[in-house]
């Protein structure tokens, strides 16, 4: 009798175990894309940005060093709420440059959440879509005191399991010197081999200078396609550090402790990676409406 | 994660001044147990065994080895088990133990060589357990690395 459970037992054990083998299957990433000029963009997915007059009102932010602000808007739902929570900020408020994920535009509400918001914070912008989204758009925005230009967006490769990202690099004009950045929101589920993989295009033939910041979703959930199967003790983002000191970068972010929070768990999704620049990082600041909260940088410009 | 420490500590205190019989004496419990963990706290899986030495205290371990998605992971949990509620066969258990834990990510592009890390944790446990002749637990878990991260995890296997 007994050897007879036990042998029903090791039948259901094996099933048990093939299952998690077979549940072991990565995440099919599509092919990279090159930088595209947002004035080349495909008319359904139009970059918006503003026009030189409507730059910051108030007095301009300081600049030795620069302050850069990366901010997970959660679907920018809340312009006000956000804009309240940068402008009372003080650490926040001086920041002279912000890179922005998850803002979207939809018809229905007369103008973008990006324009909304940088029309509150007094400062330019530019909102390039992802993707759409109902009748609207998804993507990431710069906003800033001082002049963007030569503004690219990446489609960045899209995994079998989630939704188009891309990247966003531009020229940040400060006085008489340039900063180079890239915007970046990497999917969500993806396991550490596939997030690099993802990220690798966008990275690998940056300029010499240049800070790249955003959310990395550098989550600690194993993923199986879209099911989370295993979850660890330890986030990504040592590895995606790893992976971004190979290529000379910093990661003054590194020890930033969590930039989200959602569940009544906190993570840390967020990172700002600086290479041939002076940068002391800032902090996180526990303020907004969003689900993740703002962090920030000091980049000191020098020749 | 100390408060819960503490109150484990409390409850094994007070587990362990009640009067309770020799799990020899007793007679209707095997003390040991050879079980597979799954989705628990040897990761995917695991092979893990543990020895009941008193009717409510039990020490064993679990240990996997295992690919998924090109990571390789090495996993060790030692533990001790309380067992402050029984009911026949049924009972609630607690587990808390270290967890050490080695990881090994390939490189998928050629600028970057990979990366390999070898961490310690904790990682306390709470479940219910049935064992008679064969082995059944399904328990949620907490583990303590860089950060607090909930989980659940299952095994099934055999007292011998």
């Amino acid at each position: 009798m007994i050897r007879g459970r036990r042998g029903s037992w090791l039948g259901y054990l094996s099933v048990v175990v093939s299952t998690s083998g077979l549940a072991a299957c990565g995440v099919e990433l599509g092919p990279a894309q090159p930088w595209q000029p947002i004035d080349q963009l495909s008319s359904s997915m139009l970059a918006e940005r503003s026009t030189s007059g409507t730059v910051r009102s108030a007095p301009p932010p300081a600049t030795s060093p620069l302050r850069v602000v990366t901010y997970n808007t959660e679907f920018g739902q809340d312009p006000e709420g956000l804009a309240t929570a940068i402008l009372g900020d003080p650490a926040l408020s001086r920041a002279g440059l912000f890179l922005f994920q998850e803002e979207e535009s939809y018809p229905e509400e007369g103008e973008s959440r990006a324009k909304q918001l940088a029309r509150l914070l007094g400062l330019g912008y530019v909102y390039v879509p992802a993707r759409r989204k109902g009748e609207g758009t998804h993507g990431l925005a710069l906003m800033s005191a001082f002049p963007i230009d030569r503004v690219e967006k990446m489609d960045l490769r899209l995994a079998d399991n989630g939704v188009q990202r891309i990247a966003v690099a531009a020229d940040v004009h400060v006085g008489d010197h340039t900063l180079h950045v890239i915007d970046i929101h990497l999917e969500t589920r993806l396991n550490p081999r596939e997030r690099i993989e993802q990220l690798h295009p966008a990275v690998i033939d940056a300029a010499d200078q240049v800070l790249i910041a955003g959310d990395f979703n550098t989550n600690w959930v194993t993923w199986s396609g879209s099911v989370p199967v295993l979850a660890d003790d330890r986030d990504q983002s040592p590895i995606l550090d790893s992976y971004m000191a190979s290529l000379s970068f910093d990661a003054p972010s590194a020890h930033s402790g969590p930039t989200e929070h959602a569940y009544g768990l906190e993570f840390k999704l967020d990172s700002i990676y600086t290479r041939g620049l002076d940068a002391t990082f800032g902090g996180v600041v526990r303020t907004g409406p969003s689900d993740h909260w703002p962090m920030y940088i000091d980049v000191r410009l020098i020749d | 994660m100390p408060r819960v420490i503490l109150a484990i500590a409390l409850l094994v205190t007070t587990t362990s001044v009640s009067a309770e019989p020799d799990l020899h004496a007793t007679g209707d419990m095997a003390h040991h147990a050879i079980y597979v963990d799954v989705l628990g706290k040897a990761g995917l899986w695991g092979i893990g065994y543990d020895w009941q030495f008193r009717q409510r205290f039990a020490i064993g371990a679990t240990a996997s080895y295992y690919s998924f998605d090109g990571d390789h992971i090495t996993q060790l949990v030692p533990y001790v088990a309380a067992y402050p509620l029984d009911h026949g066969h049924h009972r609630g258990f607690l587990q808390l133990g270290p967890s050490f834990t080695r990881r090994t990510t390939p490189s998928p592009v050629p600028e970057w060589s990979g990366m390999t890390t070898s961490r310690a944790g904790a990682e306390l446990c709470a479940g219910y357990e049935y064992r008679h002749g064969v082995l059944v637990r399904a328990y949620a878990m907490a583990s303590q690395g860089d950060h607090l991260v909930p989980w659940l995890g299952a095994s099934f296997g055999w007292t011998l």
